[in-house]
């Protein structure tokens, strides 16, 4: 019902603004949409080719790729908001329409071109829903199998297109624009949303959900971009807003494709070795050396390991927030402060993931009769993986040659007008938004090529006898009994054993049991009691309704009496 | 551009001596700091060089390759890469160096992390408990000390205005920096008590359970590799600390003989000095079992102090 009443008054509006003749001009490939339109096409490229491609999934690609060619914000809001129930389910969705029906109304008046006042005042509250339900962000540290769903190749559509919404519907189609403290709140939200999607994935218990909350904090990640672009633009600081602006083009193009390759990979792999849930599969490196090398380096570029393109979009995140504007000393300090400490806790938490999901996965021995009969992938079926990881590859290496072909994108979205001619970006190097620093992966690739050279070189001249293969040490612990084929459980390493080790340096448990725990309950109980006042209020109401009327007439005229 | 290809070949032999150094000084400084620890512990203190040795001995040993750890081989030389990498990119006695322009704080960071990882994932290898107990706690402190570098690129870009290290030792070397030098050194200090994992109490014997699978020349790859790290750490905080012991180079000339001498000088002045804290740490204040979390908090401690002060300076003179 909602999902109807917010499509009718997103298409309402649409029927008087958008004239028939004018429709060809409405659906194109503008210069915004690029960076956007040539992701979905990858995904939908490569998730085409798997063997059992979900129908939804491609239905989902195709309306994100038409929505984000559209130059118009109601055409995109009927667009994404069709997306929006094909890859998510629950209330959320009907929310999430809601808000873009809003945010769409907001915008629909002349594409815009008359917008100011309250509009842009309340627009980011429905677009920050939004983009949030697109993306499937949640403040839910904690991944549940009620809660979150495995990610697909259809969460790379709303995540892709919930960057778009965000870039569009927040910095290029308001006539006039959003002031900077409503970037500073998309941005700490975006933040705080990306430190959730951490937790989730470092808690998830199986593959493909430590894969959806990874994909959730990247979410957050840009979420927090589209806030430093808009309070860039805010405080004409078009050097900043150019900055994030590219990162947010890096990050669909680097790691959206990273994590594609892993969720297509995990994919494959599972048909293989069974459900990947990660108290119960492992080995799989040596059993699958193919699928396992390919998962790994999907997950090296989706956890931020140097030089790659995680890394890369970490980088140019701290760089803009230290080009952040300052005033007020200090205090004027702290939240750029913050924000710093925040994108570590999300590198720290997406680090700690991706080697927890990695090592119970890869390494170690299988613990299921399935995944000790695995066998690897032919490279056939891994084509479009190898494509999608290719993609992400040359994104980390050379960042320069997608951020020249999307150029004028982020020119668009600094408000410079038009790319100068000699202002292209670097091929090989990425440049800090304040002028701080400079990183060239390319170079660090280089480098490290260049030392592991130096490395198997001497290996080779030191004529080194070849390993002899031993058992492990089991530091004494007796042989697993004969209903235990796998092993004992005590005795190997477990994704538990991740969150454990956390829970116990920092205590979280202790204090989500203890304040946390009793001030949730005590919202709780509050909540009941209000219920209660409330029903009992709504019957005392029904029941002596004549009488409240009588005495409310009574007292309104004492009142008036004694006011003269 | 003739000048860059001229100030890159005179570099080169530099940055050979340099690198030749680094690798070469990374188990004698282990050696010195376990020698000064057992010594104040009254137990029988080692050679300084016994670490050498030993690594020397490891490499010519046949390797050991424990049940499924066939997919970690590789594991072990690229740590010991990440390791070389990120020594090239730290300036020890000479600014300018070729390829110093790729030098960045959060590079150097992530490289360091990188050789922590390495050493993580060749412990996780077999899959075994008491190995992968003592990788997951290393995986851990890693991550928890995230939080820590963006707060010390946050001090350095703000004091500076530049992230890259050689930039920033530059301009710390050449402006005035009398109201940049106590939250660069509290900066540096933040640096070193969150990045060096294997130089507190207890790392020897978590770093024994991690690598108990390994041998041969994999364990002495690991085993440089870690030494490498904690010299590179040290090396970059006490270039932070003191810039001024470094030597500049004279446009597309590289330093001038003296110069470099002098700055190998405060290079081994500044990482003895530093070896003494250390050591000081190691003994009087925090051990590694208990204190991932107290490391976490003074390393934040630090870097936020590092901040204030800059900023104290900045509005009261």
């Amino acid at each position: 019902m909602v999902l109807v009443l917010g499509l009718a008054m997103a298409c309402v509006p649409a029927l008087a603004s958008v004239p028939l003749h004018a429709l060809p001009a409405v659906v194109r490939v503008d210069a915004l949409s690029v960076p956007f339109v040539v992701v979905i096409a990858a995904v939908g490229l490569a998730s085409g080719t798997a063997e059992s491609p979900s129908t939804l999934a491609c239905a989902a690609l195709a309306c994100a790729a038409l929505a984000a060619t559209t130059g118009n914000p109601v055409l995109f809001g009927v667009g994404a908001a069709t997306v929006l129930p094909m890859i998510r389910a629950g209330r959320g969705v009907a929310l999430g329409v809601l808000a873009g029906a809003v945010a769409t109304a907001l915008l629909a008046d002349g594409g815009g071109a008359a917008m100011g006042g309250w509009r842009l005042a309340i627009l980011p509250a429905p677009v920050l829903l939004f983009a949030t339900v697109l993306m499937g962000l949640s403040p839910r540290p904690l991944s549940g199998a009620r809660h979150v769903r495995p990610a697909g190749a259809g969460d790379l559509a709303g995540f892709v297109l919930g960057c778009c919404l965000l870039v569009r519907m927040l910095v290029d189609w308001p006539a006039g624009r959003i002031g900077a403290p409503w970037g500073m709140g998309v941005g700490g939200i975006g933040l705080l949303l990306a430190m959730a999607g951490g937790a989730r994935a470092l808690t998830a218990g199986d593959a493909p959900r430590v894969l959806a909350g990874m994909l959730a904090a990247w979410g957050g990640v840009a979420m927090l971009l589209a806030g430093l672009a808009v309070v860039g633009r805010a405080d004409d600081l078009p050097l900043l807003a150019l900055g994030a602006a590219r990162t947010l083009f890096l990050l669909p193009a680097g790691v959206g494709m990273a994590v594609l390759a892993a969720i297509l990979t995990a994919s494959h792999i599972a048909r293989e070795a069974g459900p990947l849930v990660l108290a119960r599969a492992g080995g799989l490196a040596a059993l699958m050396p193919r699928a396992g090398a390919t998962l790994a380096l999907a997950l090296a570029v989706a956890c931020g390991l140097p030089p790659l393109a995680g890394f890369a979009v970490l980088w140019l995140l701290v760089q803009s927030l230290l080009a952040l504007p300052r005033a007020d000393g200090l205090a004027g300090e702290i939240p750029s402060l913050l924000a710093l400490c925040g994108g570590g806790v999300v590198s720290g938490l997406l680090l700690l993931a991706g080697v927890r999901m990695g090592a119970i996965l890869l390494l170690g021995r299988p613990r299921t009769p399935r995944c000790a009969a695995a066998t690897d992938l032919p490279p056939a079926r891994l084509m479009a993986v190898l494509s999608c990881l290719g993609v992400a590859g040359v994104v980390s290496v050379l960042p320069g040659l997608w951020l020249w072909l999307t150029r004028a994108a982020g020119w668009q979205v600094a408000a410079l007008g038009a790319a100068p001619e000699g202002a292209r970006p670097s091929l090989l190097w990425l440049s800090a938004a304040g002028g701080t620093g400079t990183f060239s992966p390319s170079g660090i690739v280089l480098l490290f090529g260049l030392c592991g050279g130096v490395v198997l070189v001497l290996s080779r001249l030191g004529g080194g006898l070849p390993a002899r293969p031993a058992a492990a040490w089991t530091e004494g612990a007796p042989p697993s009994p004969p209903w235990m084929p796998f092993g004992d459980p005590a005795t190997q390493v477990g994704p538990g054993l991740f969150v454990g080790r956390l829970d116990a340096v920092l205590g979280l448990t202790r204090l989500l049991r203890g304040a946390v725990r009793r001030l949730i309950g005590a919202v709780r109980r509050a909540g009941r009691w209000g219920a209660a006042i409330n029903d009992r209020a709504a019957a005392l109401t029904a029941r002596h309704a004549m009488v409240l009327v009588l005495a409310w007439i009574v007292i309104a005229s004492l009142v008036r009496i004694w006011a003269g | 551009m003739m000048r860059d290809v001229l100030a890159c070949v005179l570099g080169l032999p530099l940055l050979g001596l340099h690198l030749a150094l680094m690798v070469a000084m990374a188990p004698v400084v282990r050696g010195v700091v376990d020698w000064c620890v057992a010594g104040l512990a009254g137990r029988g203190a080692p050679s300084v060089l016994m670490r050498w040795r030993w690594i020397v001995a490891l490499a010519r040993r046949r390797g050991l390759r424990a049940a499924g750890t066939a997919a970690t081989g590789a594991a072990c030389g690229a740590t010991l890469a990440a390791a070389l990498a990120a020594c090239c990119l730290v300036p020890s006695a000479a600014l300018g160096l070729p390829g110093a322009g790729l030098s960045d704080l959060l590079v150097v960071a992530g490289l360091l992390g990188l050789v922590r990882l390495g050493l993580v994932v060749t412990a996780l290898g077999p899959g075994v408990a008491r190995a992968g107990r003592a990788a997951v706690s290393g995986a851990t402190g890693l991550a928890m000390m995230q939080a820590v570098m963006p707060v010390v690129i946050a001090v350095a870009g703000l004091a500076t205005g530049v992230t890259g290290i050689d930039g920033l030792l530059a301009r710390m070397h050449d402006a005035d920096v009398a109201g940049l030098q106590t939250p660069l050194v509290l900066a540096a200090m933040a640096l070193l008590i969150a990045g060096l994992d294997d130089a507190w109490g207890g790392a020897e014997a978590q770093a024994a359970d991690m690598l108990a699978n390994v041998g041969g020349p994999d364990r002495a790859a690991l085993e440089l590799a870690r030494d490498l790290a904690v010299l590179v750490w040290m090396t970059l905080a006490g270039d932070m600390i003191w810039p001024g012991g470094l030597a500049m180079a004279e446009g597309a000339l590289p330093p001038a003989p003296t110069a470099l001498l002098a700055g190998l000088g405060a290079w081994l002045l500044r990482t003895a000095v530093l070896c003494a804290g250390l050591v000081a740490a190691r003994v009087v204040v925090l051990s590694l079992d208990r204190g991932l979390r107290a490391r976490l908090g003074v390393a934040m401690l630090f870097g936020v102090l590092a901040v204030v002060v800059l900023f104290a300076g900045r509005e009261f003179g």
